[in-house]
């Protein structure tokens, strides 16, 4: 097991299968907010579920509408446990605020050690996440 | 960040449920962005208006937000997904309209103003240079930054609407100087000819960074090629920005020839005729409907062509007698709604959709699974005007 210390983004305390990927995320027509999956064919996750999974990815890009995802996601019962970013941004910021899903970015180092990894603990309170 | 006491107790429910939401988005962006304290902004303008793609739960949202929110500052809405003054001519759903009306009325409830646009920075009265303003709509907020001198992060629907009720915004990013300056330069070799090449640019560099972009090798960019290159770079980038510089310098440089321009151009290219052509992603401007209804003349379109622009950008083009020409030719035009995200072009049953922007092609495909064929405005004009 390893820790890393990161900043805390938004709070909260999750545990789960971890999901990592090198490439932004787009949310809008990226992600399907009904079924929680990667949606974008071009995408190296595509058809991946996301739904109570740790989701690690470095940050997001595309449209500003982005953040109303993250919300549908949280309210269709499909978002993710809890997201971590190598340099997190504001559509991914507010969309975990409003849905209270647990956000830790890793700007000092760290995202990439994610890679490999199972399964990851976080705690986003003390902005630490554990890997198995 | 600090708080003023004020901030503290609307952030505490003092001002309602809502505001303090406002707050909790605005200070946990704070948090990200290390701000040292809110700043008064000048014009918010607010995506998140088209049931397409907010849905049920974005809906909702609004809903119970617009109970008790309200503007404390001049806001422009993104287009929603229907033309509010001629839906009832499409087989749009009873039901769809219904729930796109709710949406809309949020925002009249909340006090934007509807100009229902993703350019809101045509027909509107702008803040001076320098302003602080918070933007979302990724290719209106890379365009304010770029070519307006106005100060803006690039924000989401929500923390735009933070913004929008309470008239703040955290100072860091794009307001400051430092994070103005360009990292990474994008050295454009040849010339680019039309707004379509500057869309395919934008589409390319977006990828590069997320920090502001610098290029070279552009000596002047008009409004039009500027608004087509911002929607390329919002579309598939993080970066807020762009600059255009004369030297390289100590930035780190990619090359951007007729290499890149090509492949880039040959991933769009499926195999459709097209038997509707699309424009106006980002919405078309004055200067676009004007050079279109030139571009016509005595001909007409050959396969339908659905024209999108702002109610402002219509009225005034219709003053001119712009639209009547463009009417009169074959052409429709929907106001108030969105290219890629509208009811209209799921119900066309088209064989494939010609189009002239990067951004138009990427979410339509990915939206609608329709097949889209990219081309010049000209390259269109020459093929399906007869």
């Amino acid at each position: 097991m390893k820790t890393l210390q990161g900043r805390g983004l938004v709070s909260g305390k999750a545990q789960g299968d971890l999901v990592f990927t090198n490439q932004p995320i787009a949310f809008l027509a990226g992600v399907d907010p009904d079924k929680g999956v990667i949606s974008d064919p071009k995408h190296e996750l595509f058809g991946q579920v996301v739904t109570g999974k740790v989701f690690a990815f470095p940050y997001s890009v595309g449209s500003s509408v982005g953040s109303y995802v993250i919300y549908s996601l949280s309210k269709n019962h499909t978002a993710p446990a809890a997201i971590l970013n190598m340099n997190s941004d504001i559509i991914t910021v507010s969309g975990c605020a409003i849905s209270g899903i647990p956000l830790v970015d890793l700007p000092d180092g760290g995202f990439e050690s994610l890679q490999g990894s199972k399964n990851a603990s976080v705690d986003a309170s003390k902005g630490t996440v554990s890997i198995v | 960040m600090h708080l003023t006491q004020n901030e503290e107790k609307a952030l505490n429910g003092e001002e309602g449920e809502a505001v303090a939401t406002a707050y909790q988005i605005l200070t946990a962006i704070g948090k990200l962005t290390d701000a040292t304290r809110l700043i008064t902004i000048a014009h918010a303008h607010v995506s998140g208006a088209s049931y397409m793609t907010i849905g049920e739960a974005g809906l909702q949202f609004l809903e119970s937000f617009s109970s008790t929110a309200r503007t404390k500052v001049f806001t422009t809405v993104n287009p929603c997904s229907i033309d509010l003054q001629t839906f009832r001519q499409y087989h749009i759903p009873t039901d769809y309209v219904d729930k796109q009306l709710q949406i809309v009325n949020s925002y009249r409830r909340i006090g934007v103003t509807e100009s229902f646009t993703c350019t809101p920075y045509e027909g509107f009265d702008l803040p001076p240079k320098g302003s602080h303003i918070s933007w979302s709509e990724s290719s209106a907020a890379i365009y304010a930054n770029s070519m307006l001198g106005l100060r803006t992060n690039r924000e989401s629907g929500l923390s735009a609407l933070a913004s929008a009720v309470t008239g703040k915004t955290p100072y860091s990013g794009l307001h400051r100087n430092e994070y103005r300056r360009p990292k990474l330069i994008v050295r454009v070799q040849g010339r680019l000819v039309g707004t379509m090449d500057y869309s395919l640019l934008g589409y390319f560099a977006g990828k590069l960074t997320d920090q502001t972009l610098g290029f070279s090798g552009i000596d002047q960019i008009s409004k039009e090629e500027a608004k087509s290159l911002s929607a390329g770079i919002g579309t598939v980038g993080a970066s807020g920005m762009f600059v255009l510089v004369k030297q390289v310098n100590n930035a780190e440089v990619i090359d951007y020839t007729s290499v890149e321009r090509d492949t880039l151009l040959s991933e769009f290219e499926e195999t459709t005729e097209g038997d509707t052509i699309v424009f106006g992603c980002p919405q078309m401007l004055t200067t676009e409907v004007k050079k279109l209804a030139a571009a016509i003349g005595k001909k007409k379109f050959r396969r339908r062509c659905i024209i999108f622009c702002s109610r402002r950008v219509y009225d005034e083009a219709l003053a001119r007698g712009y639209v009547n020409k463009i009417k009169n030719a074959g052409g429709e035009f929907l106001r108030d709604s969105c290219a890629d995200f509208t009811p209209v072009l799921r119900e066309l049953d088209t064989e494939g959709i010609v189009t002239d922007t990067c951004k138009a092609a990427h979410y339509i495909k990915r939206v609608h699974g329709i097949k889209v064929s990219l081309k010049s405005t000209e390259e269109i004009l020459k093929e399906y005007l007869q």
